[in-house]
């Protein structure tokens, strides 16, 4: 009787501050959102105004004269297509190369424990921290002696500075937290090493390894000051530099900016709305038991 | 085994970055006798570009440019890293000022005897020549030059009962003043941005007579009264209130935003400008930027041709850049105002709006001195100026600071 | 990790060789590449900077008036925009886990946004927000009351460094989030739903369950993000240029300044020191988890 009414109580309980919890989470993520959304929003909108609208005094908040003219400039007049191209093509490598690379190396760091490993995961860290400003000279006289200048492949080789080393550490906390029950378990059914890894650990990883793969990609994407010097043509413009173009020595087309700017980021936050499922929770859920 | 061939994959990648790549295109000549020029052109100089290039090459077969198009942004890092890397083009269109901050490591070709019977010297505006120069030595060929002067709006000032624009500096400070009785700001400063900061003050400095004394121990001096006098003229009517406190924050683009929303009397600004806030409607008016008693100085900066040190067949080049240096061909190209008084007799620069600016920066500009640390003083100017318009400091104490900061690093060379 | 009690036969000893050299030969690549990009670079920086040269132009630098400004400023910079960070991608990967939460995808996807909006156009769009006489920012606080005047955002040095650090957290709180998120995502659901039944409230799971299995993506994502602060210099940049009167002034703005002027000496010295505390840092997350693997 009065275990009954105890759990029925508690359940009771639990389920307001559920409620309360619930309440709670969904407020932070309006206000993140908020936060987050607000300049983006401003953004936006200010690309849908016409060039004197846009420093009008009192601000204007919504476009009075909607006009579409910006978009049709950036999609006609301007190097922002081909920009976005050569930013996807450039990310896509930097984050295969970087996920294979960093992520083998992570994974050795972690699981084999080779004398100096622990040399390598500082050493490999201390490049990062070095700011882009010192790094600039150096890495583009080395994609001069490769002669990649004005070619994607010379800028995703000037990313894997900021991303390699970032994503190596990554990989191995990562494969650290797997359990390596996991891997054994699999090796004594005979597996080798590898098909191992492949079919028992990286699974459960996935969540991670994606969350690398995005990582990876967005700082490619993302990235303006390597990119301004290595490229110099529509072969390899990437679009933070396109950005600029719109700005001249004394005026900025900013509602031209404000579109291209919007055609950035609208198709990539599309894409990711649609790999979110490698985020499903309780992915692991299965892995360790027993 | 499957470990080797993860190995294997991994370095085969990186291989095949190396062989993947597609060269920049080096200039390789097609045959022999046959010259490739590159030359690097901002986007806004582009399109008239394709039509002079199009004419060299008809006079002189054999000789291909090839164009490398800069934008604003961008084009200071390009060139910076470029001239450190040795992988250099022929030709480059830079900024005028900053010439000296290439020269100075040996960066540049010298081409002071670049000016011959073809191409005169006088015809160019010293000042302009000056500032392409580094210690004695000329290191590019102006195409390009202007400074500023004074935008007013001619209703205001109407409605103001004012009856033109105001010739000295007392002048300006009662249009000023009757510009607050009408409810808007007389006027603003770019403070918002370092660079245009220092420029102002330069010109203030300039007006009071202020000149740069180069010392036997090898430092360069200011002088104390001339910076003060200048800090104090820029620096009034913050606190009274015909200056808009937005200064703090503008950029010259905003002042000029501010001036078409009908916010400012009148600002001072590049002939660039005449042309958008006619279209945005205000009824404009230009004249010179006065100095205490009469026209003030202005310092002036534009565009020129620079040859890295490393570049090939410097025949052709100068044979090039003299081309691009014919007056018809400066008064084509450039966006503001040629460099040389022959192209500014061109029609394009027969606009009434126009001569304030022409007399202003042809008689009364100065080059932008280049020594060593003179970039460095930029932000203790920039700070002193809003430290005084925000009154944390007096302009006394403002002009210490600048002074003690010159001092520790301006050199001669 | 498996051991072998007792003595090792030789096979087994083989066999540690063979993985150790496996392991070297897997992380080769990238040290190779790290190597070619970063040590020469790195090498000029120490070099340069304890030059003679060196020397002198650290003293310049010290004796500038500004200076201290600047170091404190940076201290702040670093602090605030790490902290604020952290706390806010976390509380937002909290969020997202929480079981009444359905679409998290979409709230994961605009969440993102702010990370995947160039830096160069975000802070332009902030520089907008912000701005005294066209900013969104002063039009809703004045309409809505909350002020009587403009409020000078970005020229009031008392305000203009915390302003552009809610920049920088906006800019990378989507990072931390994104992290975060993904090592929640890996604790299985029946250790909650074991201390429910064992009667922890939620605070008690969250200090049992969840802190602990998060800690080693926390320490490194606390580390990037503090060696991002650190050489973070965009959003200034474009947003003050280190203004007004060098109250937005930190580290990373000066050493752009220095090599756009090309003052090479300068750029070693300053980065020499940003070097320096980012290795600290660094060290010191080194040693936490060498302290971990130990234990």
């Amino acid at each position: 009787m009065s275990t009954t009414t105890a759990t029925s109580a508690r359940r009771v309980g639990a389920r307001s501050s559920r409620a309360l919890g619930g309440v709670v989470a969904h407020v932070t993520l309006l206000a993140l959102a908020a936060f987050g959304l607000l300049p983006v929003v401003v953004m936006v909108l200010t690309s849908f105004k016409p060039a004197d609208q846009i420093f009008r005094i009192p601000a204007t908040f919504l476009p009075e004269n909607p006009t579409l003219d910006n978009y049709v400039r950036v999609f006609t007049d301007s190097s922002m297509p081909a920009a976005l191209t050569n930013s996807v093509v450039a990310g896509l490598l930097v984050t295969v190369i970087t996920l294979m690379l960093g992520g083998t190396a992570g994974y050795a760091i972690a699981r084999m424990r080779f004398p100096g490993s622990g040399a390598v995961a500082v050493g490999l860290l201390l490049g990062q921290l070095l700011p882009v400003t010192v790094l600039l000279l150096p890495v583009f006289q080395i994609v001069v002696a490769l002669d990649l200048i004005d070619t994607i492949p010379g800028v995703a080789l000037t990313h894997l500075t900021i991303v390699l080393p970032l994503v190596t550490w990554m990989a191995t906390t990562t494969f650290r937290g797997v359990p390596i029950e996991l891997e054994e378990a699999a090796m004594i059914d005979g597996c080798h090493r590898l098909r191992a890894v492949w079919s028992v650990v990286l699974p459960v990883a996935a969540a991670s390894i994606a969350a690398l793969a995005i990582f990876a990609f967005i700082q490619s994407w993302n990235e303006f000051v390597f990119a301004s010097v290595i490229t110099r043509s529509l072969d390899a413009k990437t679009a933070p530099v396109a950005l600029t173009d719109f700005a001249g020595q004394f005026e900025v087309d900013w509602g031209s900016t404000t579109a291209a700017a919007t055609v950035i980021f609208l198709p990539l936050t599309i894409a990711f709305l649609l790999l979110q499922r490698y985020f499903v929770r309780g992915m692991s859920a299965g892995a360790v038991k027993g | 085994m499957r470990r080797r061939h993860a190995v294997i994959g991994a370095v085969a990648v990186a291989a095949a970055l190396t062989l993947t790549s597609c060269g920049s295109g080096g200039d390789d000549a097609a045959g022999s006798g046959d010259v490739t020029i590159e030359w690097w052109v901002p986007n806004w100089d582009e399109e008239e570009s394709r039509d002079l290039i199009a004419q060299f090459e008809e006079e002189h077969p054999g000789v291909t440019i090839k164009t490398v198009v800069t934008q604003w942004e961008t084009m200071a890092n390009q060139i910076r890293v470029a001239l450190d890397s040795g992988d250099v083009p022929d030709v480059i269109t830079e900024l005028t000022s900053r010439i000296p901050n290439y020269a100075r490591q040996d960066q540049l070709a010298d081409v002071t005897d670049w000016y011959d019977d073809a191409m005169p010297r006088d015809d160019f505006y010293e000042a302009a020549v000056e500032t392409a120069s580094f210690d004695g030595v000329v290191y590019g060929v102006p195409m390009r030059w202007d400074a500023g002067s004074m935008i007013y709006n001619v209703d205001l000032f109407e409605q103001a009962g004012l009856e033109g624009p105001p010739a000295t500096w007392d002048e300006l400070i009662e249009a000023a003043q009757a510009m607050q009785e009408l409810g808007v700001y007389g006027y603003g400063w770019p403070y918002g941005d370092p660079g245009n900061s220092r420029v102002r003050w330069l010109n203030a400095y300039y007006t009071h007579g202020g000149t740069f004394t180069e010392e036997a121990d090898g430092s360069v001096t200011i002088d104390p009264a001339a910076s003060l006098a200048a800090i104090e003229m820029i620096t009034e009517g913050f606190e009274e209130g015909w200056v808009t406190p937005s200064s703090l924050e503008a950029t010259n683009t905003d002042l000029q935003n501010l001036f078409m929303n009908g916010q400012l009397g009148f600002y001072f600004d590049g002939a660039y400008a005449v042309t958008p806030i006619k279209e945005a409607g205000v009824n404009v008016g230009t004249a010179m930027w006065p100095g205490p008693d009469g026209p003030g100085t202005v310092s002036a900066d534009g565009f020129s041709y620079i040859v890295p040190a490393g570049a090939e067949n410097l025949d052709v080049v100068k044979e090039f850049v003299q081309f691009l240096a014919l007056p018809e061909h400066q008064a084509l190209m450039t966006d503001t105002f040629p460099a040389r008084y022959s192209a500014a007799e061109d029609e394009r620069f027969s606009d009434e709006l126009l001569q304030p600016f022409l007399e202003q920066h042809g008689e009364h500009s100065s080059n932008r001195p280049a020594y060593p640390g003179w970039e460095e003083l930029i932000p203790t100017i920039h700070s002193a100026l809003q430290s005084v318009a925000l009154g944390d400091q007096t302009a006394e104490e403002a002009n210490e600071a600048i002074l003690e900061h010159a001092g520790q690093i301006l050199r001669t060379s | 990790m498996s051991t072998i009690a007792g003595a090792r036969p030789r096979r087994a000893r083989s066999r540690a060789a063979r993985t150790a050299r496996a392991g070297w030969l897997l992380s080769l690549p990238s040290i190779t590449v790290m190597v070619l990009l970063t040590l020469a670079p790195l090498v000029s920086v120490v070099i340069g900077a304890i030059s003679a040269d060196g020397w002198e132009r650290l003293q310049q630098l010290i004796e500038a008036p500004g200076f201290t400004q600047t170091l404190r400023n940076t201290a702040v910079w670093v602090v605030v925009g790490t902290v604020g960070s952290l706390l806010v991608g976390l509380a937002g990967a909290l969020a997202l886990q929480h079981p009444t939460v359905r679409l998290t995808g979409l709230w994961r996807s605009v969440l993102l946004i702010p990370w995947i909006t160039p830096t160069v156009v975000a802070a332009t769009a902030w520089k907008w927000f912000y701005s005294r006489d066209y900013g969104l920012l002063n039009a809703l606080l004045l309409e809505v009351g909350v002020v009587d005047e403009p409020v000078s955002w970005l020229t009031n040095t008392s305000i203009a460094l915390y302003a552009v650090v809610a920049v920088h957290v906006w800019a990378t709180f989507s990072f931390v989030m994104l992290m975060t998120s993904a090592g929640l995502a890996a604790i299985p659901a029946e250790l909650y739903e074991a201390a429910r039944m064992d009667g922890a409230g939620a605070l008690r799971s969250f200090l049992s369950i969840t802190l602990p299995s998060i800690r080693d993506i926390l320490f490194i994502v606390t580390l990037i993000v503090t060696v991002w602060t650190l050489n973070s210099f965009l959003p200034v940049w474009i947003m003050t240029k280190g203004g007004p009167a060098g109250a937005t002034n930190i580290v990373p703005v000066q050493l752009y300044q220095y090599f756009q002027l090309g003052d090479r000496t300068a750029i070693y010295v300053l980065a020499a020191f940003q070097l320096a505390f980012s290795v600290a840092i660094a060290a010191l997350y080194v040693r936490q988890t060498r302290k971990e693997d130990a234990a």
